[in-house]
């Protein structure tokens, strides 16, 4: 509470105040001047540059499609079940591929209420949905912060718009016989 | 009076009638055996092995649902060797199984699912590939077939054989290749028990298919308002709607089944195009109305009142109450017959559930229910008179409603009471009024027996406060 933060540093405990100064010190001085000749600062000028996340960093999600350009969702609704905010919305329907059978017509995610847990991805038996490194969204009024499955899927940074292609298709499934 | 034995299951003393099905036995009371095969409605064929047991002094395991009560028996279920044998059995109903549970509607009350996690719990051994079988198979009736994922238990053979008797379906070609198949297309009025009784989801309800997931729906124990047998139904449904109606055991009434008119019962209930509140009709176009403009359209006018049968007891005695000692003339509103008297199961002729019902309480308030009482009252209109017509909550017969209608024109103010989908009929009247449905209002009809049936609510979509005693209460205003 009332104990200043700096007597509690192992530096002063361990060498005294004079040396430990000087080894803070020279902590500081080391950063400043590898700052001043090395660009390997952490500090940004965003957004013109841009910090790039690994790939388990969990951002804006990704519907993923056939090699034929459909959504590989079956809408199982697991995801929409195991969702902890609440904010997947799908409608099914019928498909008319019969080894499809099940196809969503409408897919929504609200990002202003998804949490980014990751647990949609988790819960899919199919990998259809799964969470990028993207992490630049913004928007104004609440409609545009419910994402469409164009968007989920088909949006510009993903391959250009033609989507992601997941790991196993309904064709080679039946192909395997699996 | 049948004679009862004595025997223990797992250890646990239970009766049972002598000569009983031993696997109905354990299951009457209480005690959990898998099976996919018996159902207490069908005959007995002991294919699925699922419900083997133990018993002292026999070599070897049987299933129990092909053996009898008798006195002294000692059965046992949880022995190492049944649940060997129970889950080598599950291995074999699961060897061909596709597992498209994601696309399956049965997924969630599905019995291979139940019986995996509880008995299963192995992993494959299957090194062959699948046997393919026909997918997606409309074969009528709002029925839909898989063959892939049928486990053979034969239930669907045996109840078109024996409850409907017209032999649909059966099981063709043998051992891997064997499945169910069905002549042409179903062809009678209880084909969707096929869809309950079906333990796995080789046949699902087309009305149903891929609305809802199960386990997002609640069960409402309730009464089908259909016809007035009074089936024991249950309504699935959740906050966006109602979804499905299933038969609920009753040995007095229904049994295990119903009919399929009865299941859509549930459909003008959850309508988008549902009666929300009172509304006016503007030149043929319906436009929200304040209440108070209606009661001030009522003023003054000799009022008469058509209610229909599907009301409850409940209802119609606070209408009676309501109107008690008020310048007012009540009819009853019968609708006409819809096929024959009784088709030998289930389904009656007679479309009006609460008619018994309607009937006692006319009688009790002094009205005539009678035709000629109906024709009386239509005989007398005049542009003075304001005319509230309840519309039966299902509208069978249309076309017998409109010559109704054209009767109601003469009145100087017409209201209807609808609790349906705002037909376009109901244009001939100058108000409309929300009622609450069957799944929104607590009560007792009487059905053909004159036995009092339970609706219960449920959920609440259109109106559940405002009854026909609340407008009945503006009478003589």
């Amino acid at each position: 509470m009332g104990e200043p933060m700096i007597l509690k540093a192992d530096l002063y405990r361990e060498h005294g105040f004079l040396k430990g100064l000087y080894l803070g010190l020279k902590i500081t001085m080391m950063t400043m001047i590898r700052n001043l000749f090395k660009h390997d600062r952490m500090t940004l000028n965003y957004p013109e540059e841009k910090y790039f996340y690994s790939d388990r960093f969990r951002g804006k999600h990704v519907l993923t499609v056939k090699e034929d350009g459909t959504l590989r969702c079956t809408s199982c609704m697991l995801c929409a079940t195991y969702c902890p905010a609440q904010c997947i919305h799908i409608v099914a329907a019928d498909d008319s591929d019969k080894s499809v059978e099940k196809a969503p017509v409408s897919f929504e995610i609200e990002m202003l209420r998804c949490i980014f847990c990751g647990y949609c991805e988790e819960a899919c038996p199919v990998d259809a949905i799964r969470l990028t490194n993207e992490y630049e969204m913004s928007g104004h009024a609440e409609q545009e912060w419910v994402a469409d499955h164009y968007e989920l899927a088909f949006r510009k940074s993903l391959n250009n718009g033609k989507g992601v292609v997941s790991t196993v298709d309904d064709k080679d499934r039946m192909k395997l016989r699996l | 009076m049948t004679e009862k034995v004595k025997l223990t299951w797992n250890g646990k003393e239970i009766e049972a009638p002598k000569g009983s099905n031993l696997l109905k036995a354990a299951l009457d009371n209480g005690i959990e055996v898998a099976h996919y095969c018996y159902h207490s409605g069908l005959s007995v064929a002991g294919v699925c092995r699922m419900c083997m047991v133990e018993q002292d002094g026999v070599p070897r395991p049987f299933p129990s649902c092909n053996a009898t009560c008798g006195e002294g028996m000692v059965i046992r279920s949880d022995t190492p060797k049944i649940k060997a044998s129970v889950e080598a059995t599950l291995q074999f109903h699961l060897l061909n199984h596709p597992l498209d549970c994601p696309v399956c509607d049965q997924a969630g009350e599905c019995g291979l699912q139940d019986y995996y996690m509880k008995h299963g719990q192995y992993d494959s051994q299957m090194i062959d590939k699948k046997v393919h079988k026909e997918k997606v198979q409309d074969i009528g009736k709002n029925v839909m077939l898989d063959a892939e994922r049928c486990i053979l238990c034969s239930r669907c053979v045996r109840f078109t054989e024996e409850i409907t008797k017209t032999n649909e379906m059966g099981i063709l070609n043998r051992g891997d290749h064997a499945e169910i198949q069905c002549n042409e297309t179903l062809k009678n009025d209880y084909a969707q028990n096929l869809v309950d009784i079906c333990p796995v989801g080789a046949l699902t309800s087309k009305d149903f298919r891929f609305k809802q997931r199960v386990w997002f729906l609640e069960d409402v124990h309730t009464t089908c308002i259909g016809c007035e047998t009074g089936c024991s139904v249950k309504v699935s449904e959740n906050k966006n709607g109602a979804f499905r109606v299933k038969p609920v055991y009753d040995h007095e009434v229904n049994g295990h089944w119903m009919c399929d008119d009865g299941r859509y019962i549930y459909k003008h209930v959850s309508s988008p195009t549902r009666l929300g509140g009172a509304v006016e009709n503007i030149n043929g176009l319906f436009v929200p109305a304040d209440e108070l403009n209606v009661q001030a359209a009522v003023k003054g006018k000799k009022t008469k009142y058509i209610l229909s049968t599907a009301l409850t007891i409940e209802e119609y005695a606070n209408f009676f109450n309501a109107v008690k000692g008020k310048n007012v003339e009540v009819a009853l509103y019968t609708l006409p017959s819809d096929g024959p008297e009784f088709d030998g199961i289930l389904r009656r002729g007679d479309k009006n559930p609460n008619l018994r019902g309607a009937k006692a309480a006319f009688e009790l308030a002094g009205f005539d229910h009678s035709q000629a009482g109906l024709d009386n009252l239509l005989g007398s209109i005049s542009s003075s008179d304001a005319v509230f017509v309840v519309v039966p909550e299902i509208l069978y017969n249309e076309d017998h409603f409109n010559t109704l209608i054209k009767k109601v024109e003469k009145a100087g103010v017409r209201i209807a009471l609808a609790c349906g989908e705002t037909l376009g009929t109901l244009r001939a009247f100058n108000y409309l009024l929300p009622i609450p449905a069957f799944l929104e209002k607590n009560g007792e009809i009487l059905n053909y027996q004159g036995q009092a049936r339970k609706l219960r609510k449920g959920m609440t979509y259109g109106e559940a406060s405002k009854d026909v005693s609340y407008y009945g209460k503006w009478v003589n205003l």
